[in-house]
């Protein structure tokens, strides 16, 4: 039985986008079969994110307008034939498409893929209604602050409300330094708010910034940064396997070794 | 079919060729039977958006059809946006004065609708001196706005129709503006950007493209399938390139400068050479496959 | 070269100044806002749910409004409203207000009015009596300042000349004794009384002469058991 799981998170530029791009591009390097979609009609970007955005020929809105299949819309990544994106369409907007429609093309999804990542704009509005439509699981991308925090709130309500019950947690942007310097929510702080399971934590990392200008997804990286080991970790315990969460905690630097960086060192 | 495996990691079904294989959505609920067969790519059917066409001294604005009758349907505020596009485009070329008669063909527009397209084209000096249309509603509205109609049931030439007719190409269509991404330009003829074309934006041309700028979105010329179509810019950067059936993107690596080259179907499909090693004889001397 | 401030200097090489914890700031804000999220009522809604809670618990008890608490909280997604009504004591209708209790273990011995006066209140009754406690309370609070005022004024006046005096003679004329009185309120109020109460019988007694009670708090759920515990000895 295939795995439709949306990811999700109210507010926007918390990295919903680049956890589908890297879980997707994980998930394809460990044998699934993984098929990632763009539901953010208008702004999209995942495309962008997986370096594809040269190779789009057909959008979802053309297979469904019966121009082409949806096969042929399929954008199959040249690096890991193992995951294809299904990219959205750039001229329309969120009312393009309606949630029965999202249905069908997941569902045809379903007979080849066994892993479909559906990428969820922000909001709660149509483009957020689409992407739930299909969904069986939910994975909510949220980060320490307090505006995420309330909105991931929020969606985890609507998401219960329209019966997805397998919903879990990924934090992203943690900076272990301003948490110990009691600046900023720990893992713990959040997930006892939120109040529902952690399925990984991913911390702050300028490779991020890196990896999206070259379109080349951190976990294809060969030597991998701490965001691109935290990614590979939330695969495998999406496929089952218990990973204990990265240890992120951060000694306090000593006098010696601030002067030493203060001074270039 | 979906096959029950119970183990939670499967492989795709049996029967499936993963590096092979055809895929196809249900068709939707309540399909017309009859326009089963005739799928024409939107892309290439211009009739779908706002054009403008010179006639005996007048100028005719035709809208596309009814959303209802249209595949990939535009709503008013495309329609809208469409409109303004051209308007602002065309500016050095639109006369000022020249009486406009718009063509609504199957559409349906209520008087506000009506009066805000006559407010367009108030502000680039185009009187509106005529609605005709197919809908009586429309016709009604039209009317009781205080514009002269004309309901005609059939819109003859007019490009009427969703089947892509074998007709002359139009006029070059020239816009003097930057497209954005989201943008679509659709012409039954060919294309001049006096401006660039950004990232996410689409041109589709029956003819060639010219580009007087950057050109860094989707172009597709020959869109009927013309093979001989070329595609030019000065500074050639697109997210992807199409003539006729023929696709490509840009090389990996950018040239170390940038001059105005044109893009062409070679021998082994498109290709891109600098304006000056294209010359003129070689024009003359290409294969058409 | 950029020459570091010292004060930038010494920070990075000793961190940061003690800022208060933000962490803690934000959680608590946080555990309120969701608290509010989650319950999904409107302001109104709200208002008007903690204005019949009241109504209904003044039924059966009198309510200290002045030391009622309402408030909303929230754990592993579900949120709780708790309703903390102090209940000054029973005073039975139509009764002179009895002495005021002193000791904690006299609270205890309180009974509950039988079952025929507790009936004899209208919730409507009680309703009136709350809207009329917090128009007093506004009208009170909205005279205080001048309270203070008065006497901020008539220090000032040793320094300042003029209108400042004006001020004062002004406010002098106020009479102190008036303030907290609610005769202007109650003439106000337009009460639609069933019953066959006089208006001196109305639950309104000026909040500034309220004695100080020592009464246990009691929660809406220990009211509800002390209510059936009330039912039953009713019918009984």
């Amino acid at each position: 039985m295939s795995r439709i799981i949306v990811m999700t998170s109210g507010k926007g530029g918390v990295g919903k986008t680049t956890c589908t791009a890297n879980l997707g591009m994980a998930l394809a390097k460990a044998g699934q079969r993984v098929a990632v979609v763009d539901a953010d009609f208008g702004l999209r970007n995942l495309d962008l994110l997986l370096g594809l955005e040269n190779r789009i020929v057909y959008t979802a809105l053309d297979v469904l307008a019966g121009e082409c299949r949806l096969d042929q819309a399929l954008v199959k990544d040249k690096r890991q034939p193992n995951l294809a994106l299904l990219p959205a369409a750039q001229n329309r907007s969120k009312e393009s498409i309606k949630p029965e429609q999202m249905k069908r093309l997941i569902k045809a999804l379903t007979k080849v893929y066994n892993f479909i990542l559906i990428d969820s704009p922000a909001g709660i509005e149509m483009g957020f209604r689409n992407s739930i439509a299909a969904a069986r699981e939910a994975i909510i991308v949220t980060t320490p602050e307090i505006s995420a925090v309330r909105d991931a709130d929020r969606v985890i309500g609507l998401l219960e409300a329209n019966d997805i019950k397998a919903v879990r947690l990924v934090i992203n942007r943690l900076r272990p330094a301003m948490v110990a310097a009691e600046q900023m929510m720990s893992v713990k702080d959040v997930q006892g708010i939120l109040s529902i399971p952690l399925l990984g934590v991913i911390p702050d990392d300028e490779q991020v910034i890196v990896s999206t200008n070259k379109g080349e997804p951190l976990v294809l990286e060969e030597n991998l940064s701490q965001a691109g080991i935290a990614f590979i970790n939330v695969s495998q315990r999406l496929q089952g396997e218990k990973v204990p969460l990265m240890d992120l905690s951060i000694k306090k630097e000593s006098f010696l070794i601030r002067l030493k960086r203060l001074f270039g060192g | 079919m979906i096959s029950d495996s119970p183990k939670q990691n499967s492989q795709a079904p049996e029967g499936v060729d993963f590096n092979n294989f055809i895929l196809e959505i249900e068709p939707e609920p309540n399909a017309d039977a009859d326009e089963g067969s005739h799928q024409v790519k939107p892309e290439s059917n211009p009739n779908l958006q706002v054009q403008f066409k010179s006639e005996k001294g007048r100028l005719l604005l035709l809208l596309p059809p009814a959303p209802e009758k249209s595949r990939n349907p535009v709503y008013w505020e495309d329609l809208r946006q469409q409109l303004k596009g051209r308007l602002r485009g065309g500016e050095r070329f639109l006369q000022p004065h020249t009486p406009v008669h718009l063509i609504g063909r199957d559409r349906l527009l209520d008087s506000q609708q009506v009066q805000e397209i006559d407010a367009l084209l108030c502000e680039a000096q185009l009187p509106l001196k005529r609605i005709y249309t197919s809908r009586r509603q429309t016709a009604v509205a039209a009317a009781t706005a205080g514009y002269s109609v004309e309901q005609q049931t059939t819109l003859g030439h007019l490009g009427q129709g969703q089947e892509a007719s074998r007709q002359a190409m139009e006029e070059p269509l020239y816009l003097q503006t930057t497209l954005r991404s989201g943008v679509e330009v659709r012409h039954r003829g060919t294309v001049i950007v006096l401006g660039d074309a950004n990232p996410g934006s689409s041109i589709v041309a029956e003819g060639d493209v010219l580009i007087w700028g950057n050109l860094r979105g989707v172009v597709h010329a020959g869109a009927e399938g013309n093979r001989q179509c070329r595609i030019m810019a000065l500074h050639m950067q697109p997210t992807q390139l199409r003539i006729a059936d023929q696709v490509a993107r840009s090389p990996e690596e950018p040239p170390a400068q940038y001059h105005p080259e044109v893009a062409y179907i070679g021998p082994d499909g498109i290709r891109i050479a600098t304006a000056s090693e294209f010359a003129l004889a070689d024009l003359t001397t290409e294969e058409t496959p | 070269m950029t020459i570091p401030i010292i004060s930038d200097l010494l920070e990075k090489l000793f961190g940061p100044a003690d800022d208060p914890h933000s962490r803690d700031d934000v959680k608590r804000r946080l555990k309120i806002v969701l608290a509010h999220d989650r319950l999904a009522l409107d302001p109104q809604t709200l208002e008007m749910m903690r204005q019949e809670i009241i109504a209904v618990v003044s039924r059966y008890v009198e309510v200290d409004f002045e030391n009622l608490e309402f408030s909303l909280a929230t754990d592993q997604r579900v949120t709780a409203l708790t309703a903390n009504l102090p209940i000054r004591r029973i005073r039975p209708l139509g009764k002179e207000p009895d002495q005021p209790i002193e000791s904690a273990s006299e609270a205890e011995t309180i009974e509950l009015a039988s079952k025929s006066e507790i009936m004899a209140m209208d919730a409507e009754n009680a309703a009136a009596a709350l809207r009329q406690f917090e128009q007093n309370s506004q009208a009170n609070s909205s005279r205080t300042p001048s309270q203070k005022e008065l006497s901020d004024s008539s220090e000032r006046e040793k320094g300042e000349t003029g209108t400042t005096s004006e001020v004062t003679d002004n406010l002098i004329d106020i009479d102190p004794s008036r303030l907290g009185d609610s005769d202007e309120a109650d003439e106000e109020l337009t009460l639609d009384l069933e019953g066959d109460l006089a208006d001196d019988e109305l639950v309104g007694e000026p909040a500034p002469q309220l004695p100080d009670l020592s009464v246990p708090d009691m929660s809406v759920s220990d009211v509800a058991r002390t209510l059936a515990q009330a039912d039953e000895s009713g019918k009984a």
